[in-house]
């Protein structure tokens, strides 16, 4: 048997397991270059609970966690750029308000909103498309606030409206299906 | 029966099969894209078909290994497959050299265990004589089957799943000798030894006489060339497919140049050994009714019994669970038990046993199960295959459009053939169950023709009923 042929088998396999296994991250999280005075916020949307979070979504989490609806606040004069994804089914995202044509959002695929943020106040979004027991609770705002404001100048219209899941700790989305 | 030696036809074919590197170079690539598919499991989208490891796995690879790597290649699989590698690695303490002992000392020293003329790694211990058999692999095969409505669709599951079994198969390799987990435990290794019988590639020596007087054994016993075959088989003496992996060790370490890759007929291999291989063909059978009603029936009432994770209906997966187990184990046994026993007693007198009878009218659901999956498999791929093109440019689910395919939307290629595509495969399935069966009945039952069709009767009748509920499935 020679061992440096086996020395060397083994290097690279070890490597390759690990460069296989790393790969998918570091593709993902190759830099880009962002405009300056640009917001890129990703929103994942999960049906089950109704609600778009900007925590991440994956194959493991789903099906466990409770995820926190978004909480987004830009300032004024900023580029928005909204990455879209949905963990389940097709959605869909809509900002009535600013007068946005709905994006739809399928899974596995990434939809991208891009608006401005001229005016400051709090712009609702919602989810246009039927996507299950909860859709009608699929909605969150966007505070767009001057230099100088405060989030308390501009009342959340949604703030009292009830989840539409109120998931216990160690509860899982089987836990309620129907 | 004939047979066509492709090592000494396709020469590069030979040179290649006899390189150390061979195994490793083969392997490698497969454990690669095995770790891809846990990375996207966990890490990747939840929907079922925005992953790779569903649809790569239990759509295109399943396809695959059932409708064209195990009829035209017999265990090919088992000689690319991930699941042993580390395990191996450690046992063997070699990627693709082997290690020997000369025979010539006494006291062989160095560390490790010497089994023939290898040396191992690990505790090395013999797999207990009662187990050595497909039990476990009947068992675990139905049970991950009765919960595979999870394990198809969601992806943290198939992890969980396939991790689990590379997990225990790195154990059991650090604490049995060579690939116990692979021949015993391994769930796909269990249907994989049924149907590679009918496989038109063989493993076997070319001239028996030739090892009749060979003093080296090395396909058994390993020596410097390579190791004792892995799967615990005597390669000279093999007459079936079942229990060989493929892994090639025999033609390396033959010291002869007498061990070959043939081409052969269709279901040359024809006869069952054991009740674990019959009770085998049974669950097999029964999950490719099974499976053929819960996914492609029109019965939502039984998916949702059958997806207990999402229908929360424990009642349901309980009478779905109870119905597979007996009806695998014990009610189409049982049926076809009384089956043969009717057409013992038609057939009249023979020399042969009972288990002998049983056993040689249990081969015909081995042609009748493989179409019948292959029959059940192919819509899979027909309807789903399209989710193979848009997943290869984003495999994970996150947005990704590598090769410029990940927008394609799904499109299922000619649903409505797809009874008349499966139709032909289950009577060919059929046919060949017939005839293997009379076949096997004109030996048993010497006596007269009249005899054998007599004694075969009965069972012959049953499996006509097996073919004729798989095609009211698939038509009506």
């Amino acid at each position: 048997m020679k061992k440096p042929m086996e020395a060397a088998a083994a290097l690279a396999t070890l490597a390759a397991c690990v460069a296989v296994i790393a790969l998918p991250f570091c593709l993902q999280h190759a830099a880009v270059a962002e405009p300056a005075r640009t917001r890129v916020i990703t929103l994942t949307a999960v049906a089950a609970q109704g609600v778009w979070t900007e925590e991440e979504v994956n194959g493991t989490n789903y099906w466990c966690k409770k995820f926190a609806p978004a909480a987004i606040t830009v300032s004024t004069g900023e580029t928005v750029i909204l990455r879209l994804i949905s963990a389940d089914v097709e959605h869909a995202m809509s900002f009535p308000e600013l007068g946005i044509e709905p994006v739809e959002v399928k899974p596995g695929q990434v939809s991208e909103l891009v608006f401005h943020t001229d005016t400051a106040g709090r712009y609702i979004f919602l989810c246009a498309t039927k996507c299950g027991h909860c859709h009608d609770a699929m909605s969150g705002t966007i505070l767009v606030l001057n230099d100088g404001d405060t989030p308390g100048m501009y009342p959340d219209p949604l703030a009292d409206i009830e989840p539409c899941m109120m998931m216990n700790e160690g509860d899982s989305i089987g836990s309620y299906a129907r | 029966m004939k047979r066509f030696d492709l090592l000494r036809a396709i020469p590069p074919l030979k040179w290649l099969v006899s390189q150390r590197w061979f195994q490793f170079a083969v392997v490698v690539p497969n454990l690669l894209f095995f770790l891809f598919f846990l990375v996207a499991g966990v890490w990747g989208s939840p929907v079922g078909n925005r992953n790779i490891i569903i649809v790569f796995v239990w759509i295109f690879w399943w396809f695959l290994l059932i409708s064209l790597m195990v009829p035209f290649a017999s265990r090919i699989w088992c000689a690319v497959c991930p699941f042993p590698f580390f395990g191996e690695w450690a046992q063997r303490r070699a990627l693709i050299g082997s290690r020997s002992v000369d025979p010539r000392k006494k006291k062989p020293g160095g560390s490790g265990v010497v089994v023939g003329k290898n040396r191992y790694f690990g505790l090395n211990r013999k797999w207990p004589k009662s187990l050595s058999n497909i039990w476990i692999q009947n068992i675990g095969f139905l049970a991950l089957c009765t919960f595979s409505a999870h394990f198809l669709t969601r992806p943290i599951v198939s992890v969980i799943v396939l991790g689990s079994l590379f997990l225990i198969a790195t154990v059991l390799h650090l604490v049995y000798r060579q690939r116990a987990f692979c021949n015993y435990v391994c769930p796909v290794s269990g249907f994989l030894s049924l149907y590679a019988m009918s496989s038109t590639l063989e493993v076997r020596s070319r001239e028996a006489d030739v090892c009749k007087k060979c003093k080296d054994k090395g396909c058994l016993a390993g020596n410097e060339k390579g190791w004792g075959c892995p799967w615990s088989q005597y390669p000279s003496t093999m007459t079936r497919n079942n229990y060989c992996g493929l892994c090639m060790e025999c033609v390396k370490t033959c010291p002869h140049d007498n061990m070959s890759v043939f081409l052969r007929p269709f279901f040359s291999d024809q006869f069952l050994k054991g009740y674990d291989e019959a009770w085998k063909a049974f669950i097999m059978l029964t999950l490719a009714f099974a499976y053929s009603i819960i996914y492609i029936g029109p019965w939502g009432s039984l998916k949702d019994w059958a997806n207990l994770a999402e229908s929360g209906q424990w009642r349901g997966f309980l009478y779905y669970a109870l119905a597979l187990w007996f009806s695998a184990l014990v009610l189409i046994p049982g049926i076809y038990w009384c089956a043969v026993r009717l057409g013992r007693a038609l057939g009249g007198s023979t020399s042969a046993t009972p288990r002998d009878i049983f056993l040689a009218f249990v081969y015909p659901l081995v042609p009748l199960g493989l179409l019948a999956w292959i029959a059940f498999s192919l819509p899979l791929m027909l309807i789903n295959g399209s989710y193979v093109i848009s997943v290869i440019s984003d495999p994970l689910g996150w947005g990704w459009n590598l090769f410029g395919t990940a927008h394609i939307a799904w499109t299922p290629v000619v649903p409505h053939w797809t009874p008349y595509l499966q139709a032909p495969l289950v009577l060919l399935g059929l046919y060949l169950a017939l005839k293997t069966g009379l076949s096997h009945a004109e030996h048993l039952f010497q006596d007269t023709p009249r005899a054998a069709v007599k004694a075969f009767a009965p069972t012959a009748g049953l499996l006509t009923g097996f073919a004729a509920f798989l095609l009211k499935l698939y038509l009506a």
